[in-house]
């Protein structure tokens, strides 16, 4: 389902991503952990089709991208970035909901607009997944009228809404209070049930034992370890990956 | 950039400040100061006073001598201070020089609040058509026509009276001979020394019938000092018997036969045109709401046009290729850089040499429209640049376009930012509408300027303008703020 092989990422000398590879198959869920600024964010920007790499590629379905071609303006390019966006859906931290929108418009736009399908059938769809993220009841708010983890959820569907092969999720936790971490958690475990392919950062060591088929511990650019959740946590081989984990639980 | 309405505010100034109308001792103003200050306006033209064609810094003039000769008389040197035609009289009110020497036309309404002199000159109006016209032949056949003429003269008050011709009133001598030219207008009636000047030598012009509307050219005096207007006239007197006069007027080319009658000291059978009576202020309010007109018509089109150029700018700007973006970033820059006033004098004026004839109204819009494109774009682009970039990743990510992403996400966000500020610059574009004045269009500054020049009610005109201004910007005013909390509140 995601192919990630060798990509890197340069910011003048400095590497953001250093020649990182990663493969998630159909309904697998991977978690990337690792301090602020070591590239988790950047990674799945790239995966999305966000933000251009250097080297190495990117194959998300059957569409593949080399880095090069990711800064190309070319049409075919751009397709093929386009159809890399198309079926990876991307929940943020900081939500990003149109704010000119309510939830349900919020849902529906890229469906009508993207994909073309009529407002009824948008409606009908949005409408489900709301429900299906526990919102029925506010499909009518703008998203200042929700709460931080309402608006999460709302993000989520969203990103759902277009029917995407996967769902990458950037630290989708860490701008929420404490007590609607858990609302938001509780949506991605069950799409991870429905056998949904997701990669998700996140801090959230719990979420992660429980999901997680493997764990990636990205420091400065590059994965230090790898492996499943009870020999990252239990047994990290790494210093680095022994000093953050070890901060992540004392704070 | 909002542009002041600096001789609307000068005018109120002047009238406020009006030193009351009884003065003495100019005589000794003037042997204190060692020079005779006397009040004219180079940028009226010749052959009045111009700068020398030769010598840009000297003053030239057929009332250059005169004042030269007078001051002679008086045994000191004369000194021109540069005013504003139009506010000669005012200024004069104010004691800004001794004398006022520049085409003045003797007319009832000035003699309420200055002295004049016996008359140094005797003008008569001149009709100028272009030299292929055969319809208009003399003043009869004006009916109907488009006529220019000189703001504040008493050429514009003789075609206002007539009521049948469509006028164009201009603040320069040359600009109505160069839209006759360009057939923008159908004819021109001006001071006669004004068309002996300009039109005379001009192939493309002629003149139509013979002058007409007999009329004083007089010196403008301090009111109540007897002493004073009694010496200038005696030297007036002195100046035509010893021929002094007669030089002057033949070295320019303005001496005629009419000017024999200067030696009588008495001129009042002589049939001088006086403007009307003393009207009350509901007279004028017609002409000032018909301005008024003019400007909420202008400003609307040109505020119309600066939204939609602006945001085709600001598109540009944004999403246009390398040759486009540059173009785009180009015009921000030369439109906010250069006066709106030389862009309107460019659109209008200019454009005709490269064969690009605009009328007055399109020129005006075009003008005022495309100079504030530029500030709309600012405007527009900075609101989208204030949109979070992660707007523009959540929907990349949902696989819109980049147009989409402007026409759905973009711009439905900042249309709320810009709204405010759009608002306020239709209010700085509504005052700045004033300065189409100067390609001849007669909106409400410019009524007003016409009006309160032949009446001489500066400040009782200048306050109801005022006042209509701000009943039109008013509510403007409390629009904007209304948004702006609403905005706020959302």
């Amino acid at each position: 389902m995601i192919h990630v092989s060798g990509i890197t990422k340069k910011f003048q000398d400095h590497a953001v991503l250093d020649c990182i590879d990663l493969d998630l198959k159909q309904g697998e869920v991977k978690v990337v952990i690792g301090p602020s600024g070591s590239g988790k964010s950047t990674l799945l920007k790239c995966i999305g089709a966000l933000e251009p790499f250097d080297n190495g590629s990117v194959q998300v379905g059957e569409t593949r991208i080399e880095g090069p071609a990711s800064r190309s303006r070319s049409g075919s390019d751009q397709d093929k970035l386009r159809q890399i966006r198309l079926s990876a859906g991307m929940v943020f931290q900081q939500f990003h909901l149109f704010p000119h929108l309510t939830a349900l418009e919020n849902i529906m736009e890229a469906p009508v607009q993207v994909l073309k399908v009529s407002k009824t059938e948008a409606e009908t769809t949005a409408k489900k997944l709301l429900q299906q993220v526990q919102l029925g009841n506010r499909a009518d708010r703008y998203p200042r009228q929700l709460s931080g983890g309402e608006q999460q959820r709302v993000a989520i569907a969203r990103a759902l809404a277009m029917n995407p092969k996967c769902v990458l999720f950037d630290e989708p936790t860490s701008a929420l209070d404490p007590e609607m971490v858990g609302e938001v958690l509780s949506v991605m475990r069950e799409l991870a049930d429905k056998g949904m392919t997701l990669l998700v950062a996140t801090h959230e060591m719990d979420f992660a034992k429980e999901v997680a088929g493997e764990i990636l511990m990205l420091d400065q650019g590059r994965v230090v370890e790898r492996g499943t959740p009870s020999m990252v946590f239990g047994n990290p081989s790494e210093q680095r990956t022994r000093r953050f984990l070890h901060r992540i639980t004392h704070r | 950039m909002p542009f002041q309405h600096k001789t609307l505010i000068l005018w109120v100034l002047i009238g406020l400040t009006a030193v009351p109308s009884v003065s003495a001792g100019t005589l000794e103003d003037i042997r204190a100061a060692g020079e005779l200050q006397w009040g004219a306006d180079a940028e009226g033209g010749a052959p009045y006073v111009f700068p020398d064609p030769d010598q840009p810094d000297q003053l030239i003039g057929f009332e250059v001598d005169l004042a030269d000769a007078i001051a002679k008389q008086l045994g000191v040197t004369a000194r021109m201070v540069q005013t504003d035609w139009r506010s000669l009289i005012p200024a004069l009110q104010r004691r800004d020089f001794h004398i006022a020497l520049n085409g003045i036309e003797w007319t009832g309404e000035r003699s309420r609040v200055v002295d004049f002199s016996r008359p140094y000159y005797i003008y008569e109006q001149q009709l100028v058509v272009r030299s292929d016209e055969n319809r208009i032949r003399s003043v009869n056949d004006l009916g109907g026509k488009t006529v220019g003429t000189l703001a504040a003269t008493v050429a514009q008050q003789m075609l206002e009276k007539r009521g049948d011709v469509t006028l164009k009133v201009y603040e320069g001598q040359v600009q109505p001979y160069r839209d006759l030219e360009l057939m923008r207008i159908d004819a021109v009636f001006m001071d006669w020394p004004i068309a002996a000047h300009y039109a005379r030598p001009n192939p493309k012009l002629k003149f139509a019938g013979a002058p007409i509307g007999e009329g004083l050219y007089v010196i403008a005096l301090p009111k109540g000092d007897a002493e004073f207007s009694g010496r200038i006239n005696k030297i007036l007197e002195d100046l035509y018997a010893d021929g002094t006069l007669q030089g002057i007027y033949e070295k320019w080319g303005l001496w005629n036969l009419k000017q024999v009658s200067l030696r009588e000291s008495d001129h009042s059978a002589r049939k001088v045109f006086t403007g009307g009576t003393d009207n009350g202020l509901g007279v004028y309010l017609p002409l000032l709401l018909k301005g008024a007109g003019m400007t909420v018509l202008i400003s609307i089109a040109a505020m119309a046009l600066a939204m939609v150029f602006g945001a085709a700018v600001t598109l540009t700007r944004l999403m246009g290729g390398r040759l486009l973006k540059p173009l785009a970033v180009a015009y921000v820059e030369i439109m906010r850089g250069t006066p709106l006033l030389l862009q309107l004098y460019i659109i209008y004026y200019g454009l005709p040499n490269i064969g690009i004839s605009l009328n007055a109204f399109t020129a005006a819009v075009l003008g005022l429209g495309l100079n504030y494109a530029a500030y709309e774009s600012e405007i527009y682009r900075a609101g989208l640049e204030s949109i979070p970039k992660g707007q523009h990743d959540a929907a990349l990510s949902l696989g819109m376009t980049r147009w989409m992403i402007y026409r759905r996400i973009l711009i439905p966000q900042a249309r709320r930012v810009v709204l405010p500020p759009v608002t306020n610059d239709f209010i700085s574009l509504f005052k700045d509408s004033s300065l189409v004045s100067i390609i001849a269009i007669v909106e409400l500054t410019k009524s007003y300027n016409m009006l309160a020049v032949s009446s001489m009610k500066f400040l009782e005109l200048g306050l109801l303008t005022g006042a209509l201004y701000l009943m039109m910007s008013l509510p403007l005013s409390v629009l904007s703020t209304r948004l702006e909390k609403h905005l706020a509140i959302s």
